[in-house]
């Protein structure tokens, strides 16, 4: 039988085990590349195939970790009597099967390379030449027939590895605490005064007689915020349809729209009242940002609502909301993930559920405990990630070269 | 059947979508990217077909209303619905283009209707602001601290007063600011991977039209 204290310490070894897998072959690679980088400790990388015209070196190879249909050509002008007269720089191609080569590209004599993707094929050998003309367009050099070069996708983004290695850590952890959960295991989450509001404020709008209003935000339904808010509506609902109270909910994207009003309604058949719902309540009221706010100042200020709940991502119709919803006395419940919205919520509103508080607020609402699992999962994922940094900080300290690259990460 | 419909096939679909979105940002090979343009023409053409679900619901909405006679607001429904199909109706006329009666109407009404509710936001901030700088704990003495410093600095009176204003100001901005909003968005970021898990996985299937079973 694993104890908790055993489960951490077992966790941590666990984690610092894949911190040292992942730094160390990070550090080594990073460590290699600088020194590569350094032209007086070590030789001259080429790329192949490499065509050497003594004047300029020109070095072509397929486009990395791309969809395909792109060669990148670079060169190097030696010789400072080209450097001197040309200007300009004509690029021709020819495909294996074409007769003759045609210009692809004509760019300044300032441009050290080019990514050809001009009707470029995968898997077909392409050569090139490179004219370097004068400010009178007469040829000052013209290269030898460099290639030829072939084109071809990938399936993997190299550059992406980290990414891919840390999103699996999260996703192992998550899932981890999930299947814990599952197995019965009793984790501690910490209270949030915003989530126990809720229900009061619906308490409160019922005693009152008033309605509440629900905004989920002004983004589309990819958006996580606005799932989140989604999962939050439906567990308010339930409240609303138990205590017999009413919610109405303007919304701004139609799909959006469409699926509330199915969970809407939904909750209202699972609370064994789907009589009281009201499909007039739930309703697409605009797609322009300040038409919204504005339909929404008005009908708060028409309807008089006993609590106004903002979850979902906002921008700047966050403080008209908040601050006409505040001026009708009612009780304030809002929640982005939009971080320059935040503060504007915080002084208009009574309670703020601030970024990944939005995400974790259904969760608390409800009973499922493989959501809490999850909670606890995401708070060890921010462990590790602290450790991370706190680890590559100190190395960073120590003059260990690599270390921005991995903290600012790839493309 | 229904059960399969409603909660089942939203899953699998999601599901779906979640692991090729995922392999996607990954694998940047074309057959990928053929697929991704594909479900983008589809997110096109249902975003499309939405809107004139969402027409629906909000002309039913605000008919129900405005037929309301014990509804005293009723008359700003009728307006609104006046208003809709008045535009739809001279946006089909006269067409959308430049220097049709639908194009004045959407640029001498609607844009400087929008514009005006977006300048009463200064006037929002300042009542904000002024609620949230009452000096009455030690954590709303520094918020006015703070936000005295930083106004300061943008006005020439700042630099006047002293030379230290727009350098405290830079600080508060690069540093507590950054270190707060840095720590907040690795948090989201966090968040929304163990979020779109659950949904992906049908851990949290309350998206799939309500919470838990019905």
């Amino acid at each position: 039988m694993l104890t908790t204290k055993k489960l951490q310490t077992r966790f941590f070894l666990l984690l610092m085990t894949l911190l040292v897998v992942v730094v160390a072959p990070v550090f080594a690679e990073e460590a290699q590349t600088s020194s590569a980088q350094n032209p007086e400790q070590a030789p001259l990388v080429t790329l192949t195939p490499v065509a050497d015209q003594g004047s300029v070196l020109v070095q072509g190879m397929d486009s990395e970790n791309d969809k395909g249909g792109s060669i990148d050509l670079s060169w190097e002008i030696r010789d400072p009597v080209i450097s001197a007269n040309a200007t300009k720089i004509q690029i021709f191609r020819k495909a294996e099967s074409d007769a003759e080569f045609t210009e692809v590209k004509h760019m300044d004599i300032s441009a050290l390379k080019y990514a050809d993707k001009k009707e470029v094929q995968d898997n077909i050998k392409y050569s090139y030449i490179l004219n370097f003309l004068d400010k009178d367009n007469r040829k000052v050099y013209q290269s030898g027939v460099m290639g030829p070069f072939v084109a071809y996708p990938q399936w993997f983004n190299t550059s992406k590895f980290a990414t891919l290695f840390f999103a699996f850590i999260t996703i192992a952890i998550v899932l981890l605490f999930i299947q814990l959960a599952k197995q019965g295991k009793k984790f501690y989450v910490r209270p949030l005064g915003g989530i126990k509001a809720i229900e009061d404020a619906v308490g409160r709008a019922t005693e009152m007689g008033k309605p509440c209003v629900y905004v989920p935000g002004i983004s589309v339904i990819e958006d996580i915020a606005t799932l989140a808010s989604i999962s939050i509506l439906s567990k308010i609902s339930e409240v609303i349809a138990n205590y017999q109270s009413r919610i109405v909910i303007p919304n701004y994207d139609p799909i959006v729209y469409s699926v509330i009003d199915e969970v809407v309604k939904s909750a209202y058949v699972k609370a064994g009242r789907p009589d009281a719902y009201r499909s007039e309540d739930v309703y697409y009221l605009t797609g322009r940002q300040f038409a919204y706010a504005s339909g929404i100042a008005g009908l708060m200020a028409r309807e008089k609502p006993a609590a106004n709940f903002f979850l979902g991502w906002f921008m700047a119709e966050s403080l008209i909301l908040a601050e006409a919803g505040s001026m009708t006395g009612a009780i304030q419940i809002a929640g982005t993930d939009s971080i320059s919205q935040i503060p504007f919520f915080i002084v208009a509103c009574d309670y703020t559920l601030i970024g990944e508080e939005l995400y974790a607020a259904a969760a608390y609402m409800g009973q499922d405990v493989r959501l809490l699992g999850g909670l606890k999962g995401q708070d060890y994922v921010k462990l590790f990630l602290m450790l991370t940094l706190i680890v590559l900080f100190i190395l960073k300290l120590c003059g260990v070269p690599g270390i921005d690259t991995i903290l600012v990460g790839g493309n | 059947m229904f059960m399969f419909l409603k909660k089942t096939v939203p899953f699998l679909i999601t599901l779906g979508m979640g692991i090729y979105t995922f392999a996607y940002y990954f694998m940047p090979h074309r057959a990928m990217q053929n697929i991704w343009d594909q479900l983008s023409n589809w997110a096109i053409i249902v975003g499309g077909g939405s809107m004139a679900v969402g027409i629906v619901s909000m002309f039913r909405t605000y008919y129900k209303r405005s037929m309301n006679r014990a509804d005293p607001n009723r008359y700003y429904c009728m307006i609104t619905l006046v208003c809709m199909v008045g535009m739809a109706v001279i946006g089909f006329v006269t067409g959308i283009g430049d220097g049709t009666l639908f194009n004045d109407l959407f640029l001498n009404v609607m844009l400087p209707l929008e514009s005006t509710m977006f300048s009463l936001l200064a006037f929002y901030i300042a009542s904000a602001a002024f609620r949230s700088f009452r000096l009455k704990t030690f954590s709303a003495g520094l918020l006015l601290f703070a936000a005295v410093v930083v106004m300061l600095a943008q006005i020439p009176a700042g630099e006047n007063i002293s030379k230290q204003i727009p350098v405290i100001a830079a600080w508060i901005n690069e540093y507590p600011n950054v270190a707060a909003q840095r720590a907040i968005m690795i948090g989201i970021a966090i968040g929304s991977v163990a979020t779109a898990l659950k949904i992906i996985l049908g851990i949290d299937k309350s998206v799939f039209s309500g919470a838990g079973k019905v």
